[in-house]
Formats: C-alpha cells, structure tokens, sequence
C-alpha cells in the first residue's frame, strides 16, 4: 500500500473516531446540556464523518486500486495525490474550528477562515475527481 | 473494470464535483450570509448529490466490479438489471436535485409529482441492484480460471 493511501487511511479513522465522539457530544448535550458550542457542532460532526471518514477513505483506496494511470506513473503525480491531502484535511480542519465558534461568535476572521474552508475542500475533491478520472476505464483499452 | 462500473464511477465523480461546489457555497454563505444567502436553497440538492450520486452510485460502481462473478466465464449475471440501477439512479437523483432546487423559486402540484418520481426512480435503482448482486454475495461462486502459461 503506498504511502499517501496509508496516510489518507489512517487520517480517516482519525476523522471517524472524532465525527462520531463529536456527534455523541452532539446528542448527550440534547439530553443533558452541557455547553452552548456543542449545539452548533451537528453540522461539524456531519461533514468529519462524510467527508474527514467515508470521502477520505474512497479517496485512499481509489489512489490505490483503480486501474493504474501508466507503467511509468502507475498513480499519477504523486505530488497531486498530497496537494488533495493537503487542502481536503487543511480545509476540514479550518471548519471544525471556524464552523461551531462562528456560529456562537461571528467574527470577521472567522468568517475568512469559513470561506476559505469551503474553497480548500471544492479545490481538492475536483483535484482528486480530475487525477482518478483518466483511471476509470475499462479493461484493455489503455491510455 | 467492466464498462458499467465505467459509468457508475464517472456519473459519481461528476456528482462528488457538483456536490463539493454547491457544498462550498453553503459553508460560505455561513461566512458571507449578505452576499451568499440565496446558497443556502440548494441544501437539500447538495445532499442527494453528496449522498445518491456521490457515495451510494461509487459503492454500486465498484461493487459491480468486485463483487465475485457467478461462473468462470467471469459473468457477472442479471446484467439488464445492474444497467436499469445506472438510469434510474441517474434519472432519480439529477431529477430530485434539480427539482428541489426549483422548488425553492416555485411551489407548483407539477414539481412535487415529478419529485415523487425521482424518488421511485431511487427505489428502483437500489432494488435492481440488489436483484442484480444478491446471488453474486457468496463464499465462493467461480473456479479459477485456467492459466494461460
């Protein structure tokens, strides 16, 4: 298994382990209220666990099994495969702080660091949909 | 990877774009709600995108592919009805994409019949594929092909 599948992985379950501990939060603080930043988190804990868990584990797995790009290149540039795991995960990270704080206090910055959030996670599923598509083809008809 | 999953898997990456960009514009309109408000109508069209034509159309793609084959010829089986989960899920979730955005402009009789067909389509689409795969979920259905040496 190649490296940067190995990181996207192990990153996910990360993200599996923190979007379901945050989603618990999420419900006991409905029952029993806690804080008032764990009733903004719904949407936070959503998006680690679709995009931090079950995206990112796609993502690690496709760079690694789908059909291979060349002989010489067999998963593309490597370098875009960690240009994706850099933005996606900077991206998520962003969220998970600016999302649930902003909600309680919106501030200028945090309003940038939503934005930029968003821009960084667009960037780097289109950077993963444009390096895997040329691997999605049928058996024998090579590139 | 056979043509079918072909589709499935590129219908799904075309979706996940869709999706992310859409997405990208809700979470911004949390950071800009003066200026990206109106972003906030295509939720409901962002998650069957993420959802339906992301996540569900990838898993029936390479579950297709995977999944073990039937004899060793390498059929997989029931092709018509893997091929009818490809329009139905299609139609169904462009379809329910499209008209939950317009219902945001519009309420009309129209628009909630045809969104009731998009989501039979979505029924449809995973009962054929469950028609489709269940005799391909085995312990062991094919003997090893011979060797060409």
């Amino acid at each position: 298994m190649p490296t940067v599948t190995r990181t996207f992985i192990k990153t996910a379950l990360v993200y599996a382990f923190s979007g379901t501990l945050l989603s618990a939060l999420w419900l006991i603080n409905l029952a029993r209220p806690l804080h008032p930043l764990l009733a903004a988190v719904q949407p936070t804990a959503i998006h680690l666990i679709v995009i931090g868990w079950l995206t990112q584990l796609i993502v690690g797995v496709a760079l690694w099994m789908f059909p291979v790009w060349s002989k010489e290149q067999p998963r593309g540039p490597e370098w875009l495969s960690w240009a994706c795991y850099g933005t996606l995960n900077t991206g998520l990270l962003l969220r998970a702080l600016a999302e649930p704080i902003s909600a309680l206090w919106a501030t200028p910055l945090l309003r940038w660091l939503l934005i930029g959030s968003a821009g960084l996670q667009v960037a780097a599923l289109w950077l993963f949909a444009a390096l895997v598509w040329p691997r999605v083809r049928a058996k024998g008809s090579g590139r | 990877m056979p043509r079918l999953s072909c589709y499935f898997i590129r219908a799904a990456l075309i979706y996940l774009a869709l999706g992310a960009l859409l997405g990208g514009l809700i979470l911004s309109a949390k950071g800009a709600p003066s200026t990206l408000g109106w972003a906030w109508q295509f939720l409901p069209a962002h998650i069957q995108l993420v959802i339906g034509g992301w996540l569900i159309q990838l898993s029936l793609g390479v579950a297709y592919w995977i999944l073990p084959r039937r004899d060793g010829t390498g059929d997989r089986g029931r092709p018509a009805a893997a091929w009818l989960c490809f329009a139905a899920l299609n139609v169904g979730v462009a379809g329910a994409a499209i008209l939950l955005a317009l219902r945001a402009v519009l309420q009309a009789a129209w628009l909630d019949a045809l969104l009731g067909l998009a989501a039979l389509g979505q029924v449809l689409a995973l009962a054929a594929f469950a028609w489709h795969a269940w005799p391909r979920v085995a312990p062991v259905l094919t003997q090893a092909r011979p060797s060409a040496h």
